[in-house]
């Protein structure tokens, strides 16, 4: 009769024990009301919403077709945002006008040196320049190419073109 | 006055020498120029470029054309600057053909390669919008003048 007592003793503690040590082994589940501890609630990131500056943050360091994209079909748990989206497009197209705008003016300048037969060094370096501002770097060979062009069509000699070595004196 | 057998033993020696500079010469290596091959002497010829466009295929070696005296005034050059500039010129017959190449890591080694003394280059461009379209560019012992070894 004690040994059943015991028995019955010894498990009335041990549930007493689990129900009171179990939140304190287990930090992470909180009770509703609870200030949440430390790390990432998966409910709050599916919440998340980005201001007007993050996103512009963003946009910087990603490519204006990947932001609309992602503008235009939304995170996870986000909403596709039209206004972003617009926003980019935008940007894009402003990029865009902005670098057929530097490319012609480059063009220009370098049509104007071959016109009057006298391509000039400083005056290529201002070509290239404004290329290389709106970030068409890799395309100054195609100025070059268009005074390589016009040697080709015998409308400039080689010094015309600004190469004075290889003409016999 | 020398007795026959010592001039003999003089003049053996000598001829030994001489001889081993013959055989030396005779054995220098292959010089592709002293072939007789056209290849190395700088040529342009018509090529059609991938998209149908009208191009030319130009080759040589800086030795062939210099030791070529069919044209006096022949010259090649492949120039390379610190903005990124890739000019190739080549004027052949009193004809002058140049064109500028995209600044990629692929062409500027092309193009340093091609600009060694010992190298031989086959280039084609499009003299229409003087864009350079290839290049291939190998240093070998075959295109160097062996008085520049």
């Amino acid at each position: 009769m004690k040994g059943h007592f015991f028995t019955v003793g010894v498990l009335c503690v041990g549930l007493l024990a689990g129900y009171g040590g179990y939140p304190l082994l287990h930090p992470s589940v909180s009770l509703p009301g609870e200030t949440p501890g430390p790390g990432v609630d998966a409910r709050v990131l599916a919440s998340c919403e980005l201001s007007p500056e993050q996103v512009d943050r963003i946009s910087a360091r990603v490519a204006p077709a990947v932001v609309e994209r992602l503008a235009t079909s939304g995170l996870n748990g986000i909403g596709p945002d039209p206004a972003v989206a617009a926003q980019q497009r935008q940007l894009a197209e402003d990029t865009k006008a902005q670098q057929v705008q530097a490319f012609t003016e480059a063009t220009r300048l370098v049509d104007e040196m071959i016109a009057n037969r006298q391509v000039t060094g400083p005056g290529m370096s201002d070509a290239v320049k404004l290329l290389q501002q709106s970030g068409q770097g890799d395309r100054a060979f195609e100025l070059n190419a268009r005074v390589a062009a016009a040697v080709n069509r015998r409308e400039l000699t080689a010094a015309q073109a600004g190469f004075d070595r290889g003409q016999p004196p | 006055m020398l007795s026959s057998r010592k001039l003999i033993s003089f003049a053996a020696p000598l001829l030994a020498v001489l001889g081993a500079g013959l055989s030396t010469q005779a054995l220098a290596g292959l010089d592709l120029y002293a072939t007789g091959s056209t290849i190395s002497t700088g040529s342009c010829v018509a090529q059609v470029l991938p998209g149908g466009q009208q191009g030319l295929r130009c080759t040589g070696t800086f030795y062939g054309i210099r030791a070529q005296r069919a044209d006096a005034n022949r010259w090649v050059e492949f120039g390379v600057s610190e903005s990124g500039a890739l000019l190739f010129w080549i004027n052949i017959n009193g004809t002058l053909r140049t064109c500028a190449a995209p600044n990629t890591q692929g062409w500027k080694d092309a193009f340093v390669t091609a600009a060694s003394a010992s190298a031989f280059f086959e280039i084609t461009l499009n003299p229409a919008t003087g864009v350079c379209t290839s290049l291939f560019a190998a240093s070998g012992s075959q295109f160097k003048a062996a008085s520049a070894l």
